[in-house]
């Protein structure tokens, strides 16, 4: 298997083995499991933040009843079946245990969907604004359910590390912060609240330590404490192209989805539609969409003039930049409020 | 002058003199931030800290002495996000050295800070370009810089300061 590179620092170690699932018998036993440690970085010095930026790079392992996979018996605009699912009703939609479908195959495969309420063969998806049949799901096509993750699942609380506090010591750079895109797409910092012993954001009283992480969300870490932390993720490698809608305008946080190693030129941006390019009309160096991430520990932007990616102020092309499996990226865009545009990444290896 | 102070003073003064300008920012720096401004006519930063937000531009010098360098920087910050910046340098192959600033260094006042440069392969005969890139913290910072400098480590220095001594030394006896 050649996917799994594990030089880079932020990702320590990735241990793959071919486990077969045998309580799970209806999923690909080909398809690798295994476990992935992402190395949070520390301060340099306790009073400045180290940044670092990841997300969960494998599918965890449903745990509910009936199937994981399966294929479609019926579509509407947000609801997908299974006549013979058998899925406990409710089971896949509840608070702080978020629950996602996968589409495996048609030309929706990759597209991924949080699901809000389930039947034992009816799921309701949350579509954010698109409908499945304009996205041509059909019945026949396939299907996986994976568990997403919570911000208090991943990140965990200061019995694990994170240095919590107060909003008064948030606001003085003094605790740990994540940040995040919150549901209506804005990127939001979270903090640990000590005294109200949950997960925070800024601004709000609100318990945010079951906000539903998905697998294409990415997370940047802000850690004020000199310790590194260590994340470890377990489940299987995906092992379907991946689609999504990445808006028009603002800053997201996402994750490249494929734990392996990717060239800048490899994970497609440039081919979104709408990807604002230097020497577009009206695209000045200033207005073109970005990526960035870190580099030899400098977080650089890159952006695209139409022939290949480049650094500002460098001639080089950055074509083959590298972005270390594990890493999330941060897209900065200038183009219209309120549309969104797909990102399509096809499986970048073979997990057979 | 006794051989021996002559000798400290070359030694002082090699380990000082060496400091070769990369640029005084200004007109000869140029933005390529989308959340923060930079104003030439001050060389002020300001605005929100965004991610790869930077100013760049061509060095004054190309080439530098051989070895390892520290990067001085000289400047002042008013309003000071809680992070870091860094200074990178770019040689021709597309190789970067990477110098790590914390924005605090330059409160209260004109501060010169000198941090180490960190590369795995660089040239520092053909330096392209340098830049100073943001730290990412979203937050709001307003900064003047106007003075970068490559600063021989301490190393290169008493290098270069031994070899001007030996010669000193050789030339005393030589008179002798």
């Amino acid at each position: 298997m050649k996917i799994m590179k594990t030089s880079r620092p932020l990702f320590i170690f990735l241990a793959l083995c071919s486990l077969a699932p045998a309580a799970h018998a209806e999923e690909s036993a080909s398809v690798p499991e295994g476990y992935v440690k992402v190395a949070i970085q520390g301060s340099p010095n306790g009073t400045a933040y180290a940044l670092t930026q990841f997300f969960a790079p494998l599918h965890r392992v449903p745990l509910q009843a009936g199937r994981n996979a399966g294929g479609l018996s019926g579509v509407t605009t947000n609801t997908l079946s299974d006549s013979s699912a058998g899925w406990s009703a409710g089971a896949l939609a509840t608070t702080g245990s978020p629950y996602f479908v996968n589409l495996t195959s048609g030309v929706a495969e990759g597209r991924s969907f949080q699901i809000t309420a389930n039947t034992e063969t009816h799921l309701t998806v949350n579509t954010q604004g698109l409908s499945l049949t304009t996205l041509g799901v059909t019945a026949g096509d396939t299907y996986e359910i994976v568990p997403g993750h919570t911000l208090l699942g991943i990140a965990g609380t200061p019995a694990s590390g994170v240095i919590g506090g107060t909003s008064a010591q948030l606001n003085a750079s003094q605790i740990d912060k994540i940040l995040i895109n919150d549901p209506t797409g804005s990127a939001r910092f979270y903090y640990y609240d000590t005294v109200a012993s949950q997960w925070r954001t800024v601004g709000s009283a609100a318990n945010q330590g079951n906000l539903v992480i998905s697998p294409k969300m990415g997370l940047v870490y802000y850690r004020i404490s000199s310790a590194p932390l260590e994340y470890i993720f377990h489940g299987k490698v995906p092992h379907t192209d991946s689609q999504r809608q990445i808006p028009a305008t603002g800053t997201a946080i996402v994750a490249p989805y494929f734990p392996q190693d990717a060239t800048l030129a490899s994970l497609g941006l440039h081919l979104v539609p709408g990807w604002r390019k230097l020497g577009d009309p009206g695209v000045a160096l200033n207005s073109t969409d970005r990526v960035s991430f870190k580099v030899s520990g400098a977080v650089f932007s890159f952006y695209h003039d139409g022939t290949a990616w480049k650094r500002a102020g460098s001639v080089s092309s950055q074509n083959s930049q590298i972005l270390p499996t594990g890493n999330s990226v941060i897209l900065t865009r200038f183009g219209t409020a309120g549309q969104t545009h797909t990102w399509a990444q096809p499986l970048p290896y073979n997990p057979e | 002058m006794k051989l021996t102070k002559l000798v400290l003073i070359l030694l002082i003064g090699a380990a000082t003199a060496n400091a070769q300008l990369i640029t005084t920012f200004g007109n000869s720096a140029e933005n390529g931030g989308f959340t923060w401004n930079y104003d030439p006519v001050t060389s002020t930063i300001s605005g929100t800290e965004g991610f790869g937000d930077l100013i760049f531009g061509a060095p004054d010098n190309t080439a530098f002495l051989p070895g390892n360098f520290s990067i001085s920087l000289t400047g002042s910050a008013t309003v000071i996000p809680a992070g870091s910046f860094n200074i990178v340098l770019e040689d021709s192959s597309a190789n970067l050295a990477v110098a790590t600033f914390q924005w605090s260094e330059f409160g209260g006042g004109i501060q010169t800070a000198e941090q180490v440069l960190s590369f795995t392969t660089f040239d520092f005969n053909d330096i392209v370009g340098w830049a100073l890139i943001s730290g990412g913290s979203l937050q709001q910072v307003e900064a003047s810089f106007s003075e970068m400098s490559a600063v021989p480590e301490p190393s290169s220095a008493m290098l270069l300061a031994g070899a001007v001594a030996g010669l000193a030394l050789r030339r005393g006896r030589n008179r002798r």
